[in-house]
């Protein structure tokens, strides 16, 4: 049975669709991971996931809990089913990393101060953060910061874990490490992983399963061996990272005279 | 005068949607600071002694200097005006009421909503543009509850202390100029201040520092957290936040004045 099921989702911004009927499944203990060029709806589709947004149509189920039709209290007793590492990683910046880590298990926990201390270092040693507890988040660099936004995304053992581009401002070393760590972690704790990304070249090697938005719309849903073979001209391009195909780089000179002159 | 009328309505439309939000901000704050700790939902006591602290010992350097400076001047102005009449034994009962009714409160009220209002505001509206505010929010933990509450709960509590700390400031000011610069007697000028400390002034100066701090705290954290886009965005709404949070204050200054003296 699917751990997270999205139906139909359609969202639109001052009239412009941003996601127009969206669906697709993740599997328990599987690496999802949600692609597509930027500008396509994976930011809006993961707010709305989050509970963050309402949709103008559709449904989010997580874990038989239906996201879109709960208030906003009912969604705080769903949002402990689930962890976050946020593009800009988030961490609470007047709080120590091992104040950040702790912070879900304070607010959900009836867990003695000490266990949740036993549980932070734990959390902490899982992401090689193991002697920076009682650093702040800007005493760390880019690549530290995500393994300790991932330490606190996983502090109370989540069902699912939803990364939003987590390769986002490293460098490509950094880049492989973070979505390797990914992977692993889904694998070990048995986490679902919902990985947001345009990196084809990191995501394609750990996913178990890709989804391909454009437009928002769904325009692939597959195996990532069968995205890297896709002779869909939109995939394709996607994939191989062309710049001439149907997905438009740089405006048409028609377009772009339009734009600047108005004829 | 279509446009204009578009115009019009378009602007009266925005006030409305932020009226709705403000009150429904209320609304959150309201449950979170009475029906919640009932709930076993207690405020958080680190955050709220961290936000005293820094609204309370942070600001008082500040309202002294402001209120021993204003006092000064109050007591040089009147006291000029009235030697003309010859009427410079009433200067400190001026002084006294001017202080205790109206100044005092309302100074420090601006003083605090330029620092503390400023403050929240850019804190807030960084943490809403960096995703924190959401984070909170995916951690079902309420950013009402966690960010604005310690926030409210601090100003209103330090703002009456700190207007108390003002009236004193103000009379000591006056006391210093009034009696070695403006020759006013010192057994006088302590006779004219007893005679027109009133505990009824006292409890409006507490009335209006407690709608100050509520409409610091509440309106600041509105624009902190309704923040959309980058930096520049954070700056716009820290200049709103001060800018309207001392017009409200000095309007519902003169609103409480003109209930309680008129």
């Amino acid at each position: 049975m699917a751990l997270l099921e999205v139906h139909d989702l359609h969202k639109a911004f001052a009239g412009r669709k941003v996601l127009d009927g969206v669906s697709f499944a993740a599997e328990a203990g599987e690496v999802l991971a949600i692609m597509g060029p930027s500008g396509t709806g994976k930011s809006t589709l993961l707010k709305i996931v989050l509970g963050a947004l309402k949709p103008d149509q559709g449904r989010v189920v997580l874990d038989g809990d239906e996201i879109t039709a709960l208030s906003e209290r009912e969604l705080d007793q769903v949002r402990v089913k689930f962890g976050v590492l946020f593009q800009n990683v988030a961490l609470l910046h007047s709080l120590t990393v091992g104040e950040n880590v702790a912070l879900p298990l304070i607010e959900h926990s009836p867990l003695d101060p000490s266990v949740i201390e036993i549980m932070v270092r734990m959390k902490l040693s899982q992401v090689g953060l193991t002697d920076f507890e009682n650093f702040y988040p800007n005493q760390l660099s880019g690549g530290m910061q995500k393994r300790a936004g991932l330490a606190r995304a996983i502090a109370r053992d989540p069902k699912v874990v939803f990364f939003d581009e987590p390769t986002a401002g490293l460098d490509p070393v950094v880049g492989q490490a973070m979505v390797k760590l990914i992977r692993d972690f889904s694998r070990a704790l048995k986490i679902t992983a919902v990985v947001i990304s345009h990196r084809v070249d990191l995501m394609l090697p750990v996913a178990d399963r890709v989804v391909m938005l454009y437009n928002g719309k769904v325009v692939f849903s597959g195996l990532p061996a069968d995205m890297a073979a896709s002779e869909d001209p939109l995939v394709r391009q996607f994939v191989r990272g062309e710049i001439e195909g149907p997905i438009p780089v740089i405006p048409a000179p028609e377009q772009l005279k339009k734009a600047l002159l108005g004829e | 005068m279509r446009r204009l009328l578009g115009y019009l309505g378009r602007r009266l439309i925005r006030f409305l949607e932020h009226l709705t939000s403000i009150l429904y901000l209320c609304r959150e704050i309201g449950y979170w600071l009475v029906v919640a700790p009932f709930q076993g939902k207690h405020w958080r006591r680190v955050e709220v002694t961290r936000m005293m602290d820094e609204v309370g010992a942070g600001s008082l350097p500040l309202v002294l200097i402001i209120s021993v400076a204003l006092g000064m001047i109050v007591v040089v102005l009147t006291t000029s005006q009235l030697r003309d009449l010859g009427a410079t034994r009433y200067s400190a009962g001026l002084v006294t009421l001017a202080l205790m009714r109206s100044l005092g409160p309302l100074f420090t009220g601006i003083v605090v909503a330029g620092r503390v209002g400023a403050a929240i505001a850019a804190r807030f509206g960084t943490m809403k543009v960096s995703e924190e505010v959401l984070a909170l929010e995916s951690m079902a933990i309420n950013p009402v509850s966690y960010l604005v509450v310690p926030v409210i709960v601090a100003l209103v509590v330090m703002l009456p202390c700190l207007t108390l700390f003002a009236e004193a400031g103000g009379l000591l000011g006056s006391f210093v100029v009034g009696t070695l610069g403006m020759g006013i007697d010192p057994d006088l000028f302590r006779v004219q201040v007893t005679e027109h400390l009133d505990n009824f002034d006292i409890l409006v100066g507490m009335v209006k520092s407690l709608t100050y701090a509520l409409i610091v705290g509440v309106f600041c954290s509105y624009q902190g957290l309704t923040v959309e886009g980058g930096a520049e965005n954070v700056g716009r709404a820290t200049m709103v936040s001060v800018v309207f949070s001392i017009i409200l204050v000095v309007v519902a200054d003169a609103g409480l004045t003109v209930a309680f003296y008129l």
